[in-house]
């Protein structure tokens, strides 16, 4: 060994200008087996290039020592061990002088391999889990919701008949390139006349409808397919907004209740418009029975529009053709305020106070039997039946439910078999999720008895589905119930309106008996109205104002969501950037200042 | 003779630090120098010594540099190490170590006496 002294450290290494192993080797000028023997090293070495060079550099250094100290090629290659476990030691070794930021990426790299590893085996559990349980049908809630209707006898049934006439009865027109409507003619228009001639054109028609509508009750049964071609009415055309329901195939919900179709919506709608337009020509006719009798249609259309389904939808169709037929009865007066005798204005007073939003249950509030029955027909067919209420999601078909709910029409392409087996990890179990469900539906219930301006801040306060991760806990739920805090508010305007028609019915007839109308409510008492409804928003009384001028009418009306009295004053208010609704400022959505129930522009 | 494996691994590191200690060392030189100062026990080829190093070298206890050999020596590129600061510490951690280790063995009986230190124990079942 060399006896020279040690090297000064401050020198820096010298570079080399090798590019490769063998460069070094070359140049290193060793015998042929010791040069071999280094580049088997390096060859085996999965290292960077320069450092690949940097170990053959120094293999190199260590043999011509060894060759220079008097040692033959022989004795340095049996010292230099197998070129397989020198490079893999080596290997090893030399990764650890690397630097610290490659190091940090090594540890990431192999973190990011354990989670992917757990991800693996925590998604094959999960897809076990997801694939290997299947839902068990043990209800069905199609003939549970469709028995009430069986029970009535076929004679009973009002939806035969109606189907019959609405198939004969024509399209409206199409006048100036706008489809005739026929609740906005106005006399004296083009419009009018066109109205008047559909009309008398399809008075047996009408006359059909309304026999239709003395019926018990609609009878419709639910089903699947139905079977209905609406498309083959007289002029039938695709802008007539009544689109061929579709099955159930086509909205992917496979026979579950939330596929079922109601053609007899867009026809009760329709009828509705065409008998509204007939009470106002009767009107102008002089025949007060025939306006009395479209009026009393419409209102057994709004209670059949409920029946067969208890679904949300079919209370809000009916509330909306009550309001059509309250509206009507303003018409009325207001076309012919002579027609009616006072013992008519009561006989409508009489049916319109019949009339409830719920007819089930004799009141105002939402009804969600039929909402519920969807809701536990579809958790048995996503979720598994442990025999206790509970289950766990196991259905391959629930991720494109999911995405067709959500999106609202068909999505077959949903099915992420990937994403279905994560989530269903995630969602909440089959109890867990209709307890949700029912505790908002208690929740909806109670708000309902609130004044309306209350009901709103409460609903802001409470949404039980707050949050992204309790949103896709619950999804079904979420996404199953319905808007009924904004169904119930409608319910209660349509009550409200209720009370108000009557008391404007009420005026008229104090009109007819004293000629004129009263200053105040408080002098229809006891005669012609027991009390002052409730205005529905501040829970005070209903708002009146007597006529200004021989030409004027009486209003009715609510002081509406800003509480202030405006003197029955409508006029919108748009706010200007409104920001989104909290619980201390009121939904930014345009609202009338007051609510005119009646008196207002028909 | 040569010695097993996990006995290299303890003390193979130790004695190329006590090595560098004296000063900065090329890897020929520390392999020759284990050999002819341990008569041939820490005797290790290239497939031990260098991945010995550059394990050392990763935990900051010795830094190597390249440097031209005296030309004396034929003035080629060599690859030197010396012990750093954190070396010294580790040295001196181990040598305490291996001493405690010795203490232990003699008073086992295993090491002759004069391999115990200052404040050797008793022996273990010994006279007293």
């Amino acid at each position: 060994m060399s006896a020279t002294t040690a090297p000064s450290p401050s020198d820096g290494a010298p570079r080399t200008s090798a590019r490769s192993p063998a460069d070094v080797v070359a140049r290193a000028g060793l015998p042929a087996e010791l040069g071999e023997l280094v580049l088997a090293v390096t060859g085996k070495l999965r290292l960077w290039p320069r450092e690949r060079i940097d170990v053959a550099r120094e293999l190199c250094a260590h043999l011509a020592d060894g060759l220079a100290e008097g040692r033959t090629p022989a004795e340095l290659a049996t010292d230099f061990g197998t070129p397989k476990d020198t490079a893999r030691l080596i290997t090893r070794a030399k990764k650890r002088t690397r630097p610290w930021w490659y190091r940090s990426w090594v540890h990431f790299g192999n973190f990011c391999g354990v989670l992917l590893i757990v991800f693996v085996v925590f998604y094959t559990f999960a897809a076990i889990r997801y694939y290997v349980g299947k839902p068990i049908i043990r209800v069905d809630y199609l003939a549970q919701l469709n028995a009430p209707v069986l029970a009535v006898a076929p004679e009973d049934r009002a939806w035969p008949k109606y189907l019959q006439a609405y198939m004969k009865l024509p399209v409206v027109p199409i006048i100036d390139g706008k489809e005739l409507l026929l609740t906005d003619v106005q006399p004296g228009t083009p419009e009018w006349t066109a109205a008047e001639k559909y009309i008398r054109d399809n008075a047996s028609i009408l006359a059909d409808i309304r026999s239709a509508s003395t019926l018990k009750t609609s009878g419709y049964v639910l089903t699947h397919t139905h079977g209905l071609d609406f498309t083959k009415r007289p002029g039938y055309r695709l802008s007539t907004g009544v689109t061929p329901a579709k099955t159930a195939f086509e909205t992917g919900l496979d026979g579950s209740l939330l596929a079922i179709p109601l053609p007899t919506m867009p026809a009760y709608r329709e009828m509705t418009r065409v008998l509204a337009c007939d009470a106002r020509l009767a009107a102008r006719d002089g025949d007060a029975a025939r306006a009395i009798d479209n009026i009393r249609a419409m209102l057994a259309l709004s209670r059949h529009s409920v029946e067969p389904t208890t679904l949300l939808i079919g209370q809000l169709v009916g509330n909306a053709i009550f309001v059509r037929a309250a509206m009507s009865a303003e018409q009325l007066m207001i076309d012919a305020p002579s027609l009616l005798t006072s013992d008519q204005i009561a006989e409508l007073s009489s049916m319109i106070a019949r009339w409830r939003a719920n007819p089930f249950k004799g009141d105002d509030t939402v009804d969600t039997t039929g909402e519920r029955a969807m809701m536990l027909d579809i958790l048995q067919r996503v979720y598994t039946d442990d025999g206790n209420g509970d289950g766990r999601l196991a259905n391959a078909n629930a991720a494109r439910w999911l995405a067709t709910l959500q999106a609202g029409e068909p999505s077959p392409t949903g099915n992420n078999i990937f994403i279905g087996a994560i989530t269903s990890q995630v969602i909440a179990g089959r109890a867990a999720t209709l307890k949700a469900y029912d505790d908002e539906l208690a929740a909806v219930a109670q708000r309902s008895t609130l004044p309306l301006q209350q009901r709103e801040a409460e609903e802001m306060r409470s949404d039980r589905f707050e949050g992204f991760a309790t949103r896709i806990r619950y999804v079904f739920a979420a996404t199953m119930l319905p808007a009924l805090d904004r169904a119930s508010r409608n319910l209660t305007l349509a009550a409200a309106r209720r009370e108000a028609v009557l008391v404007g019915l009420a005026l008229e007839r104090y009109r007819l008996a004293r000629g004129t109308y009263p200053a105040t409510l408080r002098e229809l008492i006891p005669t012609y109205i027991s009390s002052i409804p409730t205005d529905p928003w501040d829970g005070g009384e209903l708002k009146y104002a007597a006529p200004k001028s021989p030409t004027d009418r009486p209003r009715l009306y609510s002081v509406g969501r800003d509480l202030k009295d405006d003197g029955g004053d409508e006029v919108e208010v748009r706010p200007a950037g409104a920001k989104p609704a909290t619980a201390d400022t009121p939904p930014a959505h345009p609202e009338p200042r007051d609510i005119l129930f009646w008196g207002g522009k028909i | 003779m040569r010695i097993e494996r996990e006995l290299m691994r303890g003390a193979g590191p130790v004695a190329v630090l006590k090595l560098l200690s004296a000063g900065p060392k090329y890897g020929y030189e520390l392999a020759e120098t284990l050999t002819a100062r341990t008569s041939g026990v820490l005797d290790m080829g290239q497939s031990t010594l260098y991945p010995m190093l550059y394990n050392l070298e990763a935990k900051g206890l010795i830094e190597a540099f390249w440097q031209d050999a005296p030309q004396a020596d034929g003035g080629r590129e060599r690859k030197y190490y010396r012990l750093t600061d954190a070396g010294n510490k580790q040295l001196a951690k181990d040598v305490k170590q291996w001493q405690a280790v010795a203490d232990a063995m003699t008073g086992l009986g295993i090491l002759p006496a004069r391999f115990a230190t200052a404040i050797c124990p008793a022996p273990i079942g010994g006279a007293l």
